[in-house]
């Protein structure tokens, strides 16, 4: 009941014009972002923090939050009428809603896309709204050797939920804890990797790192290969799907929302994750598997509905324990300390406008995206015609500009260029940069954590298997880590396997 | 400009070796850095101990991934698909640094209409007269947005804007 009137404050706050606006704002901006192919979430929140420094903290989170939840409505079109994921949640549902579409079905199928992602929008919306304040008690009690180890739960984690090799997500992490290294040491002044740069003193700046690194890197890896697909010219009518798509969607939906939930508060995972999962799911429990990916409306609804309840299922670890379970969420975590918020268990008491009117505003962006999304699609598509070629170098003007605002200091231009250089050489090697952004994030909170236990034991490592909590964790992590190796080595023999054939079938 | 020439096929293997020899270097270096940092102190950990560990980690899973990449013998895969492409991408740094170099001498909205008038030229081969319409048009727009409406001190050059 408590979290029932705490949802009404919640309300209070978003429905002031103020908050209305930004909600509305950010649900623009997402849906546009998800429908333009080549501008994810991430690239369009790290190109938009800098605007959101000169409005007040609850706002910033409300837009924010906005944009996240409103690019995986977006994306879905870009992915029914072009064939090309607006981001990359919408990757699977090209495989159906793509091929409705070219079946003369485009309308059911952004009809139910939009339908589903608000059911399992507001679904797990409610779930946030009754877990997060159950965890946030559990969490008060906790102390830094339980935070250590949840965050060493989260990158261990993250090692598995990656697509590519778990070895280069191990990497990334390791890369992202030294880089969230540098500058001065709080606790006892000393400076690290600053090489005597005043620049380097306070580290380097988290939004032109998160620029590069997700906005450049994306814009170059666009650059390279310059392709559009064709844009479905069929007529947008029946955008209310019939009662017969109705009852082929509906058990898709509450599954895609309860998996997309679960899915996303797991550290790691999120939305992409979800949407692939769902699709996988739906296939294999359909009586005609060899179905999808010829047009089946079950292959749009539960990838769909599991990436908008992702997102609220994300929010769950990272309003209550301040730990982001991706990269966007690491992205929302770092504009809260941004505007000077410290995330973690206190937030809801410190910070209730932030806390509950950012679980309110998703109720409402909900139904904001459900009323802009099908009227107004015919707009959405209109987008889609506008060359990448024309967009690109406004997009690149922004992050050179929103970068040097943070700081008003161009040497944050170059660290941003620095490393969209090597966000995009990595991607380019097949690393990804989730694990990278979610340890710088994690960084700093993991190291304090890791000293204040260390300083409460008198040194004594002991800590960490004396408390059940911490233990249990790490335990957990132990064993993670050796099914992790096992997976590696099991991969690796894999290949090496692979390449032997191939040279045996080579030699003549 | 067409596919690449054949010698690029062994361009991705080659570029992983490269980077996965690099993560071990610094790795290491990164390790004997943190070590001149104070691993432990009187409070516990000191300042070089995270680095210290996230070094070893580097440089260990550099090794790792060293050793797989050259057992495993992958089938050649180009490092860029093509030239083109290639171009695109070195052109779009270089304007990157260009306007990064340019706007603290120039003033941004100077800066901007060069370095967007290069980067619309790069790719859409229109007129020069459209190109730099559509980049007065943007940069003055960006200008409007964010040192008129957000109130961002944008570095203003000889012409005072």
């Amino acid at each position: 009941m408590d979290a029932f009137h705490h949802l009404i404050s919640g309300f209070a706050v978003i429905l002031t014009p103020a908050n209305l606006y930004y909600c509305l704002l950010g649900s623009l901006v997402g849906t546009l972002v998800g429908v333009l192919p080549g501008i994810g979430p991430l690239a369009a929140l790290s190109l938009l923090l800098p605007v959101t420094f000169n409005i007040p903290a609850t706002s910033s989170m409300v837009m924010l939050s906005a944009i996240f939840y409103g690019a995986m409505y977006g994306g879905s079109t870009t992915s029914i009428l072009v064939n090309i994921p607006g981001e990359a949640a919408s990757v699977v549902t090209c495989l159906d809603g793509h091929q409705m579409a070219k079946a003369g079905r485009a309308g059911a199928a952004l009809g139910i896309a939009a339908f589903g992602s608000f059911i399992a929008g507001t679904l797990s919306t409610v779930g946030l709204n009754v877990f997060s304040p159950v965890l946030v008690t559990a969490a008060l009690s906790f102390g830094p050797p339980e935070y250590f180890a949840l965050m060493t739960l989260g990158f261990v984690v993250t090692m598995f939920m990656v697509s590519g090799s778990m070895l280069k997500a191990v990497l990334m992490i390791a890369l992202g804890i030294v880089v969230s290294t540098v500058g001065m040491d709080v606790v006892n002044g000393v400076e690290r990797f600053t090489f005597g740069s005043v620049n380097l003193t306070g580290g380097f700046d988290l939004v032109a790192v998160i620029m590069g690194t997700f906005g450049v890197s994306e814009i170059l890896m666009n650059m390279e290969q310059l392709a559009r697909g064709e844009v479905v010219r069929a007529k947008l009518r029946g955008l209310l799907p019939t009662l017969a798509e109705w009852r082929s969607a509906a058990l898709p939906i509450l599954r895609g929302s309860g998996l997309g939930f679960a899915l996303g508060i797991l550290p790691g995972a999120g939305p992409v994750t979800a949407s692939f999962v769902s699709y996988a799911l739906e296939r294999k429990i359909s009586r005609h598997p060899e179905r999808f990916g010829t047009g089946v409306i079950e292959g749009v609804a539960g990838p769909e509905a599991a990436n908008n309840a992702a997102v609220a299922g994300a929010m769950i670890p990272m309003l209550s324990l301040g730990l982001p379970s991706n990269a966007v969420t690491a992205l929302l975590l770092g504009a809260l300390i941004i505007h000077g918020v410290q995330p973690g268990p206190l937030l809801m008491t410190q910070h209730p406008d932030i806390f509950w009117g950012v679980i309110a505003s998703l109720y409402l962006g909900n139904v904001l995206l459900l009323v802009l999304n099908l009227p107004l699609i015919g707009i959405w598509v209109q987008f889609l015609r506008i060359p990448y070629r024309i967009l690109f170098p406004l997009i690149l003007l922004l992050t050179v500009v929103g970068t040097y605002a943070a700081n008003l200091n161009i040497f944050d231009v170059w660290v941003m260029i620095g490393f969209g250089v090597l966000g995009y050489l990595l991607v380019k090697l097949g690393y990804e940069l989730g694990p990278f952004i979610l340890a710088l994030v994690l960084g700093p909170m993991f190291e304090q954590a890791l000293r204040q236990s260390l300083i409460m034991s008198s040194r004594s490592m002991l800590i960490f298997v004396t408390r059940p909590i911490t233990a249990a964790i790490l335990a957990l992590c132990v064993a993670a880590v050796i099914l992790f190796l096992r997976a590696e080595w099991a991969r690796h023999r894999r290949a090496v396997a692979a390449a032997g054939d191939v040279t045996e079938r080579e030699s003549p | 400009m067409g596919p690449l020439p054949s010698c690029y096929n062994r361009g991705m293997r080659a570029a992983s070796l490269i980077s996965d020899a690099a993560w071990v270097l610094l790795g290491l270096a990164v390790c004997i850095y943190a070590m001149r940092l104070r691993l432990w102190d009187a409070a516990g950990p000191g300042s070089g101990f995270l680095p210290f560990l996230a070094g070893l980690v580097i440089a260990g899973t550099g090794l790792g991934l060293l050793a797989r990449e050259w057992a495993a013998r992958p089938a050649g895969r180009p490092f860029w698909s093509d030239a083109a492409g290639r171009t695109r991408v070195a052109l779009v740094i270089v304007a990157l640094v260009a306007m990064a170099l340019l706007m603290p001498r120039l003033g941004f909205l100077l800066a901007a209409v060069l370095v967007m008038t290069f980067l619309l030229g790069l790719t859409e081969r229109r007129h020069l007269g459209s190109s730099v319409a559509l980049a007065v048009a943007s940069s003055v727009f960006i200008y409007w947005l964010f040192a008129l409406l957000l109130q961002v001190r944008l570095p203003q050059g000889l012409l005072g804007f």
